[in-house]
């Protein structure tokens, strides 16, 4: 071999060695998020909220107050509750916020930045984030109504906290969104470039009458739009015939959340999804009924991580793949207000294991990151995993900020 | 208000001012579950009985049991643990609970009875056939197996098909009615099997009924009556439970597990 051939086989080598020792580097990154889940961070708030982005702390989704969402040194995304008892602290230095282990530094983080078109008006009053929240990933997410009708018999599932939601008072004003409101902050958020991707939730409607709301939802937003990328998250319809509706109203993803794999669990957790739509086996048969009309990837479900043992969870997302279907998955976090408040989640190490085998069961079955990112809201928690094991990065070894592909 | 009468008042509200400082001793023992300790192992290890400390009941956490200044017992002790407000501090020759800065008082650790170390006629120590109780109960769980697992349908929480390997600590898997009734007698001899427990995994074929009257006609070789509890799976036959009334069991308890017959049915599959 050549000089020259002998040069670019060994930069390439090299290239690829240090794409490994990037790779390592943030899966290491992703390991630690899950321990900042798990001990928390004890910091000083009066320190670090000059640091936080008024914007976020607005958001619904950073209720409970105190640190916002960050990014870890190399890009991983994080979040960690206040505990005065834990191996970890942020302190400023510099003006900077530095995340420490015992004493080691582990380096500067960011926290999260809104989109200023959050604080944009509608005609009707309302601010955009008061309809929509804006991701950092270019898209939106609407949760629709703060309430979940199963509550009425007390049937609302242990974990979930959306009938707590309307309490939520400034965070949470507009406790049912109408058609015509998320219509236009999804116009204002498109027109800033900010609605690439759509998702719309929400408990479970008096009568199932979720397919009628949102087909008026599309068709308020296609009044405007020939059409839009975006992810209906329904409950299985009783009727698995209506499932073409949402993909002729414009959905081109669906998402079926499951909550739970073991069909005992679920049935004890989620009495009403088991005992008023259709239980277990309706719901899988909607997952795999739905593949057949959206096409694999495009159908989507979600197991809440840490309700049963952690074989049972992976048995549900292989076998949700194997069907073409993304079974995405979250850490459980015990909320206020539901049965589970006052359980914990299990350790990091048992949601790492979820998250190391269910990317690796994702890239077998040949999802995209894509695919990933499209469906309930879980998405990231394995997404960015996913893209570390594809070498999806940066040259320098950091993970940029996933987008949604451009729509306009 | 008449001075006995006032007697009896006073009397009263200071039994309620005792009765709430031992109802926050015993949450105090819940959040030290959940939080730890943090003490020096070289430091505390003196304190700490040796035969409690390697038991399979301590599950090598680091920490027995221990009783709190007023006499609750904190149990189900997380151990060791570096970041939290509770830590244990030598003082003299007291080990003493604080709470961060405050000084809760000095914790005591449960001693073995010396009787543990007795050897049966068959050269096992008594310990490894069963256990006595700060309350001077016995207790026997007599199988290191839950036949269960056979169809991988034990339930869920349990470790008893871990105590296989528990290795010294645990050194006769299966114990015979005689050396359960042997060792009974040894600690009834010395006062401490005021309460016979035994309890074990599912024996194959359900045969644990054979086995716990064997036990109980094994005890009443020697003795007209015990009291005890006998801990049984649901027989398939409920025909049956008087037979464990009639070999001497006072009590018997067949284990629920959970709420709801939806948790049953996951978490105890068996």
């Amino acid at each position: 071999m050549g000089n020259a051939a002998l040069k670019i086989k060994e930069d390439s080598q090299a290239e690829t060695y240090d794409k490994e020792v990037q790779k390592q580097v943030l899966i290491e990154e992703a390991r630690m998020s899950l321990e900042l889940f798990e001990h928390g961070i004890n910091y000083n708030l009066e320190e670090i909220k000059p640091l936080l982005d008024p914007l976020e702390l607005k958001s619904g989704f950073n209720r409970a107050g105190g640190l916002t969402g960050f990014t870890l040194p190399h890009g991983y995304n994080a979040r960690g509750n206040y505990n005065r008892w834990t191996p970890y602290s942020l302190v400023v230095e510099g003006g900077k916020p530095v995340l420490y282990n015992e004493k080691t530094a582990i380096g500067v983080i960011r926290f999260n930045k809104g989109n200023p078109v959050a604080d944009q008006l509608l005609s009707t009053g309302e601010r955009v984030r008061d309809i929509v929240n804006v991701s950092a990933l270019g898209g939106l997410h609407c949760t629709y109504s703060t309430e979940c009708s199963l509550k009425d018999q007390g049937e609302d599932c242990y974990f979930c906290a959306v009938n707590e939601r309307a309490k939520d008072g400034e965070r949470n004003p507009v406790l049912l969104k109408t058609p015509k409101q998320v219509a236009e902050a999804y116009d204002i958020a498109r027109k800033a470039g900010v609605a690439n991707h759509f998702r719309i939730t929400g408990g479970f409607v008096p009568e199932r009458r979720e397919l009628e709301y949102y087909l008026d939802v599309a068709d308020a937003i296609r009044a405007k739009y020939s059409s839009f990328y975006g992810c209906a998250v329904v409950g299985a319809p009783a009727d698995l015939s209506v499932l073409p509706k949402y993909k002729e109203a414009g959905f081109d993803n669906i998402s079926t959340n499951i909550e739970v794999w073991d069909r005992n669990i679920f049935a004890a957790v989620c009495p009403g999804k088991e005992k008023r739509n259709g239980g277990y086996k309706h719901w899988v048969e909607s997952l795999e009924r739905s593949v057949e009309i959206f096409g694999k990837g495009n159908v989507h479900s979600t197991i809440v991580g840490g309700l049963e043992p952690k074989e049972s969870t992976l048995e549900g997302i292989e076998y949700l793949a194997s069907k073409g279907v993304v079974c995405h998955f979250s850490a459980f976090r015990p909320e206020k207000g539901t049965p589970f408040f006052g359980y914990r989640s299990p350790e990091a190490s048992f949601h790492w294991d979820i998250l190391d085998k269910g990317t690796d069961i994702y890239r077998r079955y040949g999802f995209t990151t894509l695919q990933l990112h499209s469906g309930p809201a879980s998405g990231p928690h394995s997404a960015q995993l996913f893209q570390i094991k594809n070498g999806e990065f940066e040259e320098d070894g950091t993970l940029a900020q996933w987008k949604f592909p451009a729509l306009d | 208000m008449a001075q006995s009468e006032q007697a009896t008042v006073e009397a009263a509200a200071a039994k309620e001012k005792a009765k709430q400082v031992l109802l926050d001793e015993a949450k105090l023992g819940l959040l030290l579950t959940q939080f730890g300790i943090n003490y020096n192992a070289d430091e505390i290890s003196k304190f700490q009985d040796k035969l409690k400390y390697t038991s399979p009941y301590n599950r090598q956490k680091g920490l027995t049991n221990l009783t709190l200044p007023h006499g609750v017992t904190a149990r189900y002790l997380s151990g060791y643990k570096k970041h939290t407000p509770y830590s244990l501090v030598v003082e003299g020759d007291d080990a003493v609970l604080y709470d961060e800065k405050t000084r809760i008082g000095k914790v005591t650790f449960p001693k073995t009875h010396p009787i543990s170390e007795q050897l049966l006629s068959s050269g096992e120590k008594f310990r490894h056939i069963g256990n006595v109780n700060e309350e001077g109960g016995f207790s026997v769980a007599y199988s290191s197996e839950c036949s269960l697992k056979d169809n991988g349908e034990m339930c869920q929480f349990c470790s008893i098909n871990e105590r296989a390997k528990d290795g010294v600590l645990n050194q006769v898997l299966i114990k015979s009615p005689k050396q359960v009734a042997e060792a009974y007698h040894l600690a009834r001899q010395a006062g401490t099997a005021n309460h016979f427990r035994i309890t074990g995994g599912f024996v194959p074929e359900r045969r644990e009924l054979e086995y716990y009257l064997d036990v109980a006609d094994a005890i009443k070789e020697k003795y007209d009556s015990f009291y005890g509890v006998g801990i049984i799976g649901a027989p398939v036959d409920f025909s049956v439970h008087h037979k464990y009334k009639e070999a001497g069991f006072y009590q018997h308890l067949p284990q629920y597990g959970g709420m709801g017959q939806e948790y049953v049915r996951s978490h105890l599959p068996g």
